[in-house]
């Protein structure tokens, strides 16, 4: 490996973050090579540094006040945005299963007042006036079990409407997840491409100032040319 | 400092199953890691001390969550770099509405608070402080996780969210920023400016 394709690996190496065959090959190298041996040493010593960063000490977090704070479990740690979401699906589903609920009670309502042996019902909408419906025929000896009947038929409608939305929902918020997840992964894989071209943009310039540096420090002769190099020199270099 | 991995996800088995003492043993045992984090990715010794008690609270209310298979130092990491984020956002917004006025040098006002031992140690904390702050903040993220934490790039890429590659990018990118920064006149001319070739 030359010391052009070490040095990259150099940070990786005085940080001992990776452990790839490549990394363990520059390391072989390192410990040959006098130039990246003191730029290893360089990195490491700036790592040492970073242990001036000392943090001051502080009263210690009072756990039994955390644990004051609240049950736990009892709100999610969903992001606001998100959060804000759900609760304007669930008013809406809320508004929803109020809205049926009345335009059910539109149509087949009625009510039942009772004061000890007396009843009085009132009864509306298309019940009221079906002919021969069951209600129809019994409103003048009013029954407390019709009402029920009606009431339980009532919390029926209300409960499956309540699972339909409920269920509609989850499905939404399952949308909603793969979708933003989805997205996030699009976005970090365009971020490590363009991180990879970049490293290797900064490497090809390097490459390119160092081809520069070198014809710089060659001999050029009186037509501007650059001189031949020399066989000794060479050899040694 | 890096926490015990074994001691801190049993203690928090323990308390989501809801051992109250556990949970009291786990502050104690990475409260101090905890300030440690806050403090090196925000700057600031007392927002450091606000985010930590919020990190808690997290923590704490999402506890029943917890997947005993998962790291809980991981977790907890996760939990006390996005209470950061958002608090260097909201510092963020509110420097914008206040204008240059507020946006004192926060390095310099943390560096300030640290105990120094003797001037020279915190004339090279100063500079530390100021290199770490000169630092994009996912590359901040990436070196003070692997450095003070002793987490792996695997594990930082956990706690991040971003790919091992760019944790590892980040790494390199970070140290040869800082070694740029702290030691300007050091012979090796390879790392006199690897990144952006501008002093």
């Amino acid at each position: 490996m030359s010391c052009e394709r070490i040095l990259p690996l150099l940070p990786l190496l005085a940080l001992d973050a990776d452990d790839s065959d490549e990394t363990r090959a520059a390391r072989g190298h390192v410990n040959e090579c006098e130039r990246c041996s003191a730029a290893l040493r360089e990195l490491e010593s700036t790592r040492a540094d970073l242990d001036a960063f000392t943090v001051a000490d502080s009263p210690a977090t009072d756990a039994a006040e955390i644990r004051a704070a609240f049950v736990p479990g009892h709100a999610s740690v969903a992001p606001a945005g998100r959060g804000r979401l759900r609760w304007l699906w669930k008013a809406a589903a809320a508004a929803l299963v109020v809205g049926a609920t009345a335009g059910f009670a539109w149509t087949h309502g009625s009510v039942t007042l009772e004061r000890g042996t007396a009843t009085l019902r009132v009864a509306w909408g298309a019940n009221e006036r079906a002919p021969g419906s069951a209600l129809d025929e019994r409103e003048d000896s009013i029954e407390p079990e019709a009402v029920a009947t009606v009431l339980v038929e009532l919390e029926r409608r209300v409960d499956q409407l309540e699972r339909r939305h409920e269920r509609d929902l989850l499905l939404l918020a399952q949308t909603v997840d793969r979708q933003q997840e989805s997205r996030e992964r699009g976005v970090s894989q365009r971020i490590d491409s363009l991180e990879e071209a970049t490293h290797d943009g900064f490497l090809f310039t390097n490459s390119v100032l160092d081809g520069v540096a070198r014809r710089l420090a060659k001999p050029v002769d009186a037509t501007g040319a650059v001189a031949p190099a020399n066989p000794e020199n060479q050899a040694n270099h | 400092m890096r926490i015990d991995l074994a001691q801190a996800t049993r203690l928090a088995t323990l308390a989501r199953d809801g051992d109250a003492d556990a949970f009291d043993a786990l502050v104690a045992a990475c409260d101090r890691v905890v300030l440690e984090l806050a403090e090196r990715l925000l700057l600031d010794h007392h927002e450091a001390e606000d985010v930590r008690q919020l990190a808690w609270l997290k923590a704490w209310r999402a506890l029943p969550q917890f997947d005993a298979r998962a790291s809980f130092p991981t977790w907890l990491y996760r939990i006390v770099v996005n209470a950061c984020r958002d608090r260097t956002r909201a510092r963020q917004r509110a420097a914008q509405h206040a204008g240059p006025m507020r946006a004192l040098p926060l390095a310099l006002a943390a560096a300030q608070r640290g105990p120094a031992a003797d001037l020279e140690r915190d004339e090279l904390r100063q500079r530390v402080v100021a290199a770490v702050e000169a630092l994009p903040a996912e590359e901040r993220e990436a070196v003070v996780l692997r450095h003070f934490h002793d987490l792996n790039a695997s594990e930082i890429a956990e706690v991040v969210g971003r790919p091992r590659t760019t944790v590892q990018s980040c790494l390199a990118r970070a140290l040869a920023r800082l070694n740029f920064r702290l030691k300007p006149h050091a012979g090796a001319p390879a790392f006199s400016d690897p990144v952006t070739r501008t002093p």
